[in-house]
């Protein structure tokens, strides 16, 4: 008879050790890349007060799991880890020297994590960049992801970026309609999108206005037609927006490209934000952006800038694109027994010393 | 996104209802795939010129394989779409394919409107979530019970007292001596894209 065993809980997983070692070639690379631009790592508890995490995005407390403490206070498992980042920051390191550079690679927990898949445990690496006000501290965070992806192996990848202050000139200039636009861009739904636009009172050119807006991606020529459409409506004031996205296109002449229909998925970006994809995989690889306000939230006005991807799902478009990963090494097995023992266990820490696998037979 | 070296875009196409509309649509936009497959056995099938792909999938599962981005872009009802919200992104109305999810009741029934209807009353459906939303909105409580197809039957046998289902021409409905006493959506094909596949090739997905 087949014994029922007890299986995990809907979206968790066990790694075994041949995926073990294919996750550690993904973390080793892009830790690789974090230390060798002066990153050094934290790491912030699993379990945090619910609080915590509805002061920083409550997009996120919306997804988390919740848990009743000892003493019926409300806990949570963290769904990120900029938010405890924030939080320890704010709590710790007032008084330490800025900037502040923290990598981090820890999991987190989700209902819903994503709607293609069931998991609820990922894997998050990332950066925080804590302390340096816009400029090229954004810089240094694009080329960090840019690095870092490179490291892991992927062929082709794209990092797509948009800005918070694009959208803010937009409200102002076009207010209510402004926001309406955004919802719909923001649920990826360009049929509300232009039913929108074509029932609103909306000049004629300011209705091309918006067609072509959303449709701009690319590197400079992207940046051409952002002028262009600008001069159209010259009252926007789009200049600080594109000057700042000639910076970074100036420097990345490969894998980043502006992409102006692209809102963002957390609430908490206040400058650039930005996502990385790649063809092998049809969901994004991670995201981040300037988020200036949220350590101010857990009482410390302090900038910071930042990035996270899911580990889970560079490995996968890793195998998508048929990567070769090293094996396991097996070691070499030497016999032994009660007489011999001794001998056996000096060889073997011999070998161990030159760095060669070996273990007993058994 | 497998084989992508081969192909420059993978479509998928639902069997069905808005089958013989989207081998029309595509084919006005210039793209033909060799077999006919709704006479033949074969899921996969190849527009050789333009390098496209098909892939013949159940009106249900178009959203699935684009969303996975196993297809790039497929044609789904905006009925499905609204039902199973998918993480997509919803191009544009392909204004063929028009139908209408209602609610009816049996023609000889009392019911003439949706508050005519009882307390605790049973409505099969196939579209759960959409049903949900509509007697939320309208403030009723009814047991949804869900069904896979012949929904006109439930209301026969006395296992519901009325359906949300999807009409067309209507034929079904008197058929089955039933009659629409709500309109809750009006329905039409819908060209989709997977995220992922939009920012890697929205020149060419734009131009379909």
């Amino acid at each position: 008879m087949k014994k029922n065993y007890l299986r995990n809980p809907k979206g968790s997983r066990d790694w075994l050790p041949d995926e073990v070692i294919k996750q550690e070639f993904v973390r080793q690379s892009l830790v690789k890349v974090f230390e060798l631009w002066g990153y050094q790592p934290i790491q912030t508890p699993i379990l945090i007060n619910h609080d915590t995490l509805s002061l920083g995005s409550k997009k996120l407390s919306d997804i988390a799991f919740k848990l009743i403490g000892e003493h019926g206070e409300l806990l949570a498992l963290r769904a990120d880890l900029t938010t405890p980042i924030a939080r320890v920051t704010a709590e710790r390191l007032q008084d330490q020297k800025k900037p502040l550079r923290f990598y981090y690679v820890g999991k987190v927990f989700r209902y819903h994590a994503r709607k293609t898949t069931n998991e609820r445990e990922l894997y998050q690496v990332g950066i925080e960049l804590i302390g340096v006000r816009e400029g090229i501290s954004d810089l240094e965070c694009l080329g960090i992801l840019s690095d870092g992806l490179k490291k892991s192996g992927l062929k082709s990848f794209l990092i797509l970026i948009n800005h918070s202050s694009l959208w803010n000139e937009l409200f102002r200039y076009f207010k209510e309609i402004a926001y309406e636009l955004h919802k719909a861009l923001s649920q990826k739904n360009l049929i509300l999108f232009n039913s929108i636009l074509k029932k609103s009172r909306l000049t004629k050119p300011e209705k091309e206005f918006w067609e072509k807006l959303i449709q701009i991606k690319g590197k400079t020529d992207a940046i051409k037609q952002l002028k262009e459409l600008n001069r159209k409506i010259k009252k926007l004031k789009l200049k600080n927006v594109i000057s700042y996205f000639e910076k970074v296109l100036n420097l990345f002449e490969e894998n980043v490209e502006i992409d102006l229909s692209f809102t963002s998925d957390l609430d908490y970006y206040t400058g650039i934000y930005f996502e990385a994809v790649t063809e092998s995989l049809g969901r994004s690889l991670g995201s981040g952006g300037r988020y200036d306000q949220l350590i101010n939230k857990f009482g410390f006005n302090i900038p910071a800038v930042g990035f996270s991807l899911c580990l889970e799902d560079i490995l996968l478009a890793l195998e998508n694109q048929k990567k070769e990963f090293s094996k396991f090494n097996p070691p070499k097995l030497i016999k032994a027994s009660t007489k011999n023992i001794k001998s056996v266990f000096k060889n073997i820490s011999r070998l161990h010393k030159s760095n060669k696998h070996a273990s007993l037979s058994l | 996104m497998k084989n992508k070296e081969k192909h420059n875009l993978v479509i998928a196409i639902p069997k069905g209802f808005l089958h013989d509309g989207t081998y029309k649509y595509l084919s006005r936009g210039g793209i033909n795939f060799t077999e006919q497959s709704t006479t033949t056995r074969e899921l996969v099938f190849y527009d050789k010129k333009n390098k496209i792909k098909g892939l013949l999938v159940r009106p249900n599962d178009v959203t699935v394989y684009v969303e996975h981005g196993s297809a790039d872009v497929g044609i789904v009802g905006l009925d499905l779409l609204k039902e199973q919200i998918p993480d997509v992104v919803i191009l544009k109305d392909l204004n063929f394919g028009r139908c209408k999810l209602v609610l009816a009741v049996k023609k000889n029934s009392n019911y003439k409107t949706v508050r005519d209807l009882p307390a605790n009353s049973k409505i099969a459906t196939k579209f759960t979530k959409l049903a949900n939303d509509f007697i939320h909105k309208k403030g009723l409580s009814a047991e949804i019970i869900k069904l896979y197809g012949s929904v006109e039957l439930a209301p026969i046998v006395g296992l519901s007292d009325a359906i949300i289902d999807l009409v067309a021409t209507g034929k079904t409905l008197t058929a089955n001596d039933l009659v629409s006493i709500e309109t809750i959506l009006e329905s039409s094909a819908v060209l989709i894209a997977n995220p992922v596949s939009f920012k890697f090739k929205r020149t060419l997905i734009n131009s379909l």
